[in-house]
C-alpha cells in the first residue's frame, strides 16, 4: 500500500472466485474456490510476479484481473475505477488490460495473418489504419515487418511469443499480464523474451504481472513478489527481500526446489523439500491449508487459520511461526 | 532491442495460393471437380448438346438396344435413353446443390450459436437436433415429403432437413473447441464484440470441415433424392429423373438393361466425384498443412 495516500494503478481487493464442480458419487455439488480472497497492488510501471505450484489458481487469478472471468466477490480497481462497472466505463476500463497466454501457437487465429491479428485491438478501438503501427511494433518486439503478412504456423515458437507480445502493447494497455507466457520457450528465448519485456517496460512504461511456477524467472523481473497456496495468498513481499529471505515454509520450500547451478553447493545445501500433492481446492484443509507438507506444522495450525500479517517493510507473510521473531503486527486488510 | 537470429526464416513461399488453383493441383481434386463440371455443364447446356428431345416419343424403335441412332438405346415410349440420361442431371445436380446449402446454412448457424452460447440454447437446440438424427434417414424425408407434397423443391427440403443435424453437430463441435482457445480469449480482451467474434473467428475456424462434409453429403444427398424419385416422390412425369428413370427401368431390366445401367452409372459417377471431391478439399484446407499429397488420414 502506498504512504503517500496515491491511488495504485491495479487495486485487487478480497478477490473470490468459486467454481461449481459436479463431484462423482455425491448428489450435492462440490464448491471449488480457485481464488480465495486475494487482495494485491500495482503501481503503474511496476511488475509483480505470482508464483505458485498448478492448481493453485494462478491462471484463474490472471483471468479475473483481465476481466475475461467475473468475480464471485470482491472488486478490481483500475486507478480507482471498477473493471466491472455497469455500461461503456466499465467496458473502457477493461481495455486497459492485455495478456500475453501460455501457448504461443494457439495464441492467433490460424487462418488470420499475423499483422490481422497484431491489428485486432487497435481495430476493436476503431481505428481504420493500423499497417504503420503494425510495422513500428514488430519491430520493436524484434520482428521483421514482413512477417505480418505471414500465417502464425510460419512462424517460430519464439516469433509466435513476440508477435504476441506486440499484440498486446500495441494498444497502450496500463497493465500486461503473462499467464505462463515463456514456459513453453527453451531457455535461451526465455532469456531473451524477458530482457526484451524488460526493455519495453523502460521504453512504454506498462505494469506487468508475472504469473509463473518459476520462481526464479519471477524474482529477476518482478518488483514484487506474491506467493499462492490453494487460492490464497501465503507471503507477499518485495522480490530482493524475498530473494534473500523467503518466510513462508512454502516459500522456502518453493525456492528449494530451484536447482542451483553449483552441484557441490546443490548438494550441500540439503534442504528439505516438499513432499505430496496440492490437497484438492474443493475440500481444503482447515486451520493452515498447508499444515498438511508444513514441516513446522502444529496443533494451532491445524486449527487456526493464519492470517496475512507484516513483518516489516511490507514484506507480508500468512504464517503463525515465520518471522516470529520480527514484528508481529496484524494485517486485517489483506495485502491491498 | 535488435533483430535477433529467430527472425531469419527460410525461404518460405508467401502467402497461399487460392483454394482452385491447390485442388487442380491435387490428383483426386482435378478429377472430381472435372466431372462435376461435366454434370454442370449438362445441367446447364444439356438441351443444346442432347442428340433428341428427352420427352419425344420415337414409336418405331421401341425398346431398341444401344445402337448407332441411339447409343444408350431407348425405353419403352421409344425416348432416347441418353437424352433422358442428361436432361436428368439437371435434377440431380440441382437437387444437390439445394439441399446441401439449406442444409449447411441452417445447421452451421444452429450449431455455432448453440456451441458458442452453451447453457439453455445448446440444451434446446442440441435436443431438438437429437430427435431429427434419431430417425432414419430415408424415413424421415419419406415423412416429410408426404407432408410437403412432391416435387424438386420439396424433396430438397426434406432432405434439407433430414441433413441439417450432421452439420449443426460438427459446427457445434468446432465451436465448442475453439470458444476455450487462446486465440479467442485475446480477441475477447482487445474489445472485439460478439458478432465480430463470431463471424471473424469462430466462422473461418468451423467452415473448413464443414465444407468438407458439405461436399461428402452431396453425393449422399443426390443418393437420397433418387430414392425419394425411385418411390415416386420426386419430380412428376414426364420429366427425366434417374430415380424415376430406375423405377421405371426395373420392369424391363431383363429384356432392356440399358435403361437402368446407364441412370446407375450417370449417378455413380456423380456421387464419385462429390466423394472425390471432398477428400480433396479437405487436404487443401487444413491451415498446417499447405503443402499436399500427404495421407488424407493424418489430416483433420
Amino acid at each position: 500500500m502506498p504512504t503517500d495516500g496515491t491511488i495504485p494503478l491495479l487495486q485487487v481487493k478480497n478477490l473470490k472466485r468459486q467454481f461449481n464442480v459436479r463431484q462423482l458419487g455425491s448428489r450435492e455439488n462440490g464448491v471449488l474456490r480457485a481464488v480465495d480472497d486475494v487482495s494485491l497492488h500495482l503501481e503503474a510501471g511496476e511488475s509483480l510476479g505470482i508464483v505458485g505450484e498448478s492448481g493453485c489458481g494462478k491462471s484463474t487469478l490472471a483471468r479475473l484481473i483481465v476481466g475475461l472471468l467475473e468475480p464471485t466477490d470482491g472488486r478490481i480497481l483500475i486507478e480507482g475505477g471498477d473493471i466491472w462497472a455497469s455500461g461503456a466505463a466499465g467496458r473502457e476500463r477493461r481495455r486497459k488490460f492485455q495478456m500475453v497466454f501460455q501457448n504461443p501457437a494457439g495464441s492467433m487465429n490460424p487462418r488470420r495473418t499475423v499483422g490481422a491479428s497484431v491489428s485486432e485491438p487497435l481495430q476493436a478501438k476503431g481505428i481504420r489504419k493500423t499497417a504503420e503501427a503494425v510495422e513500428r511494433m514488430l519491430t520493436l518486439v524484434g520482428l521483421d515487418p514482413q512477417m505480418a503478412d505471414r500465417k502464425p504456423h510460419q512462424l517460430s515458437g519464439g516469433q509466435q511469443q513476440r508477435a504476441s507480445i506486440a499484440r498486446a502493447l500495441i494498444a497502450d494497455p496500463a497493465i500486461v499480464v503473462h499467464d505462463e507466457s515463456i514456459a513453453s520457450l527453451d531457455i535461451s528465448l526465455q532469456a531473451q523474451i524477458l530482457n526484451l519485456l524488460l526493455d519495453l517496460q523502460k521504453e512504454l512504461g506498462t505494469s506487468y504481472i508475472f504469473i509463473s511456477h518459476d520462481l526464479a524467472a519471477v524474482q529477476a523481473i518482478s518488483h514484487r513478489v506474491i506467493v499462492m497456496y490453494l487460492g490464497e495468498v501465503v507471503e507477499a513481499s518485495d522480490s530482493t527481500v524475498f530473494a534473500s529471505r523467503p518466510l513462508h515454509p512454502y516459500s522456502q520450500a518453493l525456492r528449494n526446489a530451484t536447482l542451483l547451478p553449483d552441484p557441490i553447493h546443490e548438494r550441500a545445501r540439503g534442504d528439505t523439500l516438499l513432499r505430496g500433492d496440492v490437497p484438492s481446492p474443493i475440500n481444503p484443509p482447515v486451520g493452515c491449508r498447508f499444515h498438511t507438507r508444513c514441516p513446522l506444522a502444529t496443533d494451532q495450525c491445524r486449527k487456526q487459520k493464519p492470517s496475512l500479517r507484516d513483518t516489516g517493510d511490507g514484506h507480508l507473510v500468512a504464517c503463525h511461526f515465520a518471522g516470529s521473531s520480527s514484528q508481529t503486527q496484524v494485517v486485517s486488510e489483506g495485502v491491498a | 532491442m535488435t533483430v535477433s537470429p529467430d527472425t531469419q526464416m527460410p525461404g518460405h513461399r508467401l502467402g497461399r495460393p487460392m483454394l482452385l488453383d491447390q485442388l487442380l493441383r491435387h490428383k483426386g481434386g482435378a478429377f472430381g471437380l472435372a466431372i462435376m463440371l461435366l454434370f454442370i455443364f449438362l445441367a446447364a447446356f444439356g438441351r443444346f448438346v442432347a442428340p433428341y428431345d428427352p420427352n419425344a416419343n420415337d414409336y418405331v424403335s421401341l425398346l431398341s438396344s444401344p445402337s448407332a441412332s441411339h447409343w444408350f438405346g431407348t425405353d419403352e415410349l421409344g425416348r432416347d435413353t441418353l437424352s433422358r440420361v442428361i436432361d436428368g442431371s439437371r435434377i440431380a445436380v440441382a437437387v444437390a446443390f439445394l439441399s446441401v446449402s439449406i442444409a449447411m446454412a441452417v445447421g452451421v448457424v444452429i450449431g455455432v450459436v448453440s456451441g458458442y452460447f452453451g447453457g439453455y440454447v445448446d440444451a434446446v437446440l442440441n435436443r431438438s437436433q437429437d430427435v431429427l438424427f434419431a430417425f432414419p434417414t430415408l424415413l424421415l424425408a419419406i415423412i416429410l415429403v408426404a407432408v410437403l407434397g412432391p416435387g424438386l423443391f420439396n424433396a430438397s427440403l426434406a432432405i434439407a432437413i433430414v441433413y441439417s443435424p450432421r452439420f449443426a453437430r460438427m459446427a457445434r463441435a468446432s465451436a465448442l473447441s475453439i470458444k476455450s482457445s487462446e486465440f479467442l480469449d485475446a480477441a475477447r480482451l482487445a474489445g472485439v464484440s460478439t458478432p465480430v467474434i463470431l463471424i471473424r473467428h469462430i466462422l473461418p475456424n468451423v467452415l473448413p470441415p464443414v465444407i468438407v462434409l458439405a461436399a461428402l453429403s452431396m453425393s449422399t444427398a443426390q443418393l437420397a433424392y433418387a430414392s425419394l424419385s425411385f418411390l415416386g416422390l420426386g419430380v412428376s412425369p414426364p420429366q427425366a429423373d434417374w430415380g424415376s428413370m430406375l423405377s421405371k427401368g426395373r420392369d424391363f431390366i431383363t429384356i432392356a438393361p440399358w435403361l437402368v445401367i446407364w441412370p446407375t452409372v450417370a449417378l455413380v459417377l456423380l456421387m464419385l466425384a462429390f466423394n472425390v471431391l471432398g477428400d480433396a478439399i479437405r487436404d487443401v484446407l487444413d491451415p498446417n498443412h499447405s503443402s499436399i499429397g500427404k495421407n488424407p488420414d493424418t489430416l483433420l
